[in-house]
């Protein structure tokens, strides 16, 4: 009832520029899609074109069975949360939930009814009588929120609702988010361009780049089969260790190193240019329960942070740091975060058992897990096959 | 170690649990017991404020008591001649009501079409609106004598010269209140009409339940602008205005003045009436119009 399907939506801007390129997706009924990406990447573009507040320059959206591509957004029976949660500051907490069904002529009782229905599953019985500059942050989300609610629509469309938020209420919230949706089982798309959000709140993530679905997956396969060097490098926190390689003897050699290949890989015989791509959580500190039949690494710790139960060591590779548009694009940030600019090695991160962490200057031995090394084409970013720890690799190898 | 030896940056808790500073010695720093920029402000208010409660008292002192030498400043007496004389030698009362008409047609007139004027330009994407805008601020700079005799000649065609008429219709709309309310709904989230019209909102509908309500300091400072500039504007209807009947009341104040010279308490008390409502006018919007210009200072 409360499907989306976009068929190969565009959006065009004045001047030729392209936010929203082709899309075609499908967000089943009930379902929690969320589409993520770096800024500038057409997510919220995308989002507001489903909500009837941009044009579509091509293709077609449909809601529940309907066409609404030409539909004006207050037909399209959708509801809307926005990033700055865009209450209405002159009107009451109970003022601003109503305000949509008085639009609408629904019934008094009815919305009295909705009202309160809301207030009570949101909490906000005791502030209904406030103006949104009244409340807290937290509390305006929960208005927001309850707006949408009372609307009782096909879709919400959420764009960044918990950006606003300090980092912990927006763990509690997102916690909230995703019970609220599992208890009223109404379709959402949900913007944001934290990946930690996407996955875990996301049945289903879409990951965008230039205004394409790069991959459109549940968290744990994306995570676990990322397409290409984008949704690799953009997904998984902290990011993936990524540096250019070669293939070579059975071995992936890099900056030194040498990592075997299991046998079974299909590309153990292979000779030819590669990236690999390693997760923080692949590495184990040697001598600490770590399988000695892995593949060692002897660095020199950089950077150790302490996590608690988990410690991060940033350690250099003699290599220079993937420089490959997919790689920039998902570490949008990449140009700001450097802060010692004459240091162009690339840099691994580590997630160790906090337990036996090493300190800054130690050499330490790290055992990879060669089953999880990811592999990519380094001309077009692709990847090639999947790790062989992945659940469903065997197929994509053989693929 | 510093419970012993305390540095001033410490606190300790009093018997009354409240926190206070604790060092071995508290300097106490000599304070006015009133901001020093009042020292600057209260002359500067005093001049200011000086004239007009000298006119305020003037306007109730005989003539006698205005000749005096050396001069009264507080009358020992108060009177109401110069009133009495000023309503039985003048039609004040019909100037009064004049200016009202013009002032408050002109300020409803500019409140309304300016925020429609502003809204479209601020968020209406149409052809040639850029160019329409740049057209329209360009007259704000355009000095009002050159545009007397083209006005003259529109109103005398409209045939509305000698009527009230002529001082409303150029004062409907101004450039500068269309310019100020624009910058207004910029300054206005978008997401906040946005909501609105997924809500079920029309364009017409956001405009007056959403935007207008929040433009309330705008709209006073429009409001209070427009009232000025009209009840205070004397060279247009000068050139508009012939006959008396039509007189508004600075044109009357004027001419009232010319002829009543011998009569300085009557034309004080001329002066309060024309200035009374100004006043009033700026006192009823000071608190929206003081928050619209401080709000526009923080948000640049």
């Amino acid at each position: 009832m409360g499907a989306i399907h976009l068929n190969g939506v565009s959006k065009v801007y004045e001047g030729g520029v392209t936010a929203v390129d082709d899309v075609s997706l499908e967000v089943r009924d009930g379902e929690f899609m969320v589409l993520v990406g770096p800024s500038g990447c057409g997510k919220s573009t995308l989002l507001r074109m489903i909500a009837g507040l941009e044009r579509v320059s091509a293709g077609e959206i449909v809601i529940g069975e309907r066409d609404v591509t030409h539909v004006a957004p207050p037909d399209r029976d959708i509801a809307m949360v926005f990033q700055n949660y865009a209450l209405y500051p002159h009107k009451s907490v109970r003022e601003n939930l109503a305000f949509g069904l008085r639009q609408r002529k629904v019934d008094k009782a009815t919305i009295d009814a909705r009202v309160a229905d809301a207030a009570r599953m949101l909490g906000l019985q005791e502030m209904l009588q406030r103006k949104p500059a009244q409340l807290s942050g937290g509390q305006r989300q929960r208005v927001a929120i309850g707006r949408a609610i009372v609307r009782e629509p096909s879709a919400f469309l959420l764009d960044e609702p918990l950006s606003n938020l300090d980092a912990k209420l927006r763990t509690t919230m997102r916690g909230e988010l995703a019970r609220l949706h599992a208890r009223l089982g109404i379709t959402t798309v949900y913007v944001t361009h934290d990946q930690v959000e996407a996955m875990t709140l996301g049945s289903r993530v879409a990951v965008l780049r230039g205004g394409i679905v790069q991959q459109c997956d549940t968290p744990q396969e994306l995570y676990r089969r990322p397409r290409n060097l984008f949704v690799a490098a953009f997904i998984g926190s902290p990011s993936m260790n990524l540096v250019e390689a070669r293939i070579e003897g059975g071995c992936v050699r890099f900056a030194g190193h040498a990592i075997a290949l299991p046998e079974r890989s299909p590309l153990h015989g292979a000779a030819r240019d590669v990236i690999v791509g390693i997760r923080p959580a692949a590495f184990a500190l040697d001598g600490h329960r770590a399988d000695e039949s892995l593949p060692l690494l002897q660095v020199t710790a950089d950077l150790v942070e302490h996590l608690g139960d988990e410690v991060h060591v940033t350690f250099a590779v003699e290599a220079r740091a993937v420089q490959g548009d997919a790689v920039l694009d998902a570490e949008e940030d990449v140009h700001d975060i450097r802060l010692l600019v004459e240091d162009a090695r690339a840099r691994f991160v580590a997630v160790l058992d906090g337990r036996a962490a090493p300190t800054v200057g130690e050499q330490v031995g790290l055992r990879v897990d060669n089953d999880q090394l990811y592999l990519f084409d380094p001309a077009s970013g692709e990847a090639i096959g999947a790790p062989l720890g992945s659940p469903s690799s065997g197929a994509v190898a053989a693929a | 170690m510093s419970a012993a030896n305390p540095s001033s940056s410490d606190v300790v808790l009093d018997p009354g649990s409240r926190l206070v500073p604790a060092g071995p010695v508290q300097r106490r720093r000599w304070r006015l017991p009133f901001d020093p920029w009042h020292l600057a402000l209260a002359p500067a208010t005093f001049l200011l404020a000086a004239p007009l409660v000298w006119m305020l008292l003037a306007s109730f002192m005989t003539n006698e008591q205005l000749y005096k030498f050396p001069p009264t400043i507080i009358p020992g007496s108060l009177h109401l001649d110069g009133y009495r004389y000023l309503l039985e030698n003048s039609d004040v009362g019909r100037w009064f009501v004049n200016s009202l008409i013009v002032s408050s047609v002109c300020v409803v007139a500019n409140v309304v079409f300016c925020s429609m004027a502003g809204y479209a330009f601020a968020r209406m994407r149409f052809r040639g609106s850029n160019f329409m805008l740049t057209v329209m601020l360009v007259t704000l700079i355009i000095p009002f004598q050159l545009t007397l005799i083209p006005t003259f000649i529109i109103m005398q065609k409209l045939g509305l010269i000698d009527t009230l008429g002529a001082l409303i219709v150029p004062s409907l709309v101004t450039p500068f209140g269309v310019f100020l309310l624009r910058q207004f709904f910029l300054s206005l989230p978008p997401e906040l009409e946005e909501a609105a019209y997924i809500d079920g909102c029309s364009r017409w509908k956001i405009l007056w339940t959403i935007v207008l309500p929040l433009a309330r300091p705008a709209l006073a400072t429009v409001a209070v602008i427009t009232f000025l500039l009209t009840w205070n504007d004397v060279s247009w209807p000068a050139i508009a205005i012939s006959s008396d009947t039509a007189n508004t009341l600075p044109l009357g104040v004027a001419s009232f003045r010319s002829r009543s010279q011998e009569n300085p308490s009557a034309i004080m008390a001329v002066n309060v009436i024309a200035t009374l409502p100004v006043l009033l006018a700026f006192l009823a919007a000071q608190k929206t119009f003081v928050r619209s210009i401080a709000s526009g200072a923080v948000k640049g």
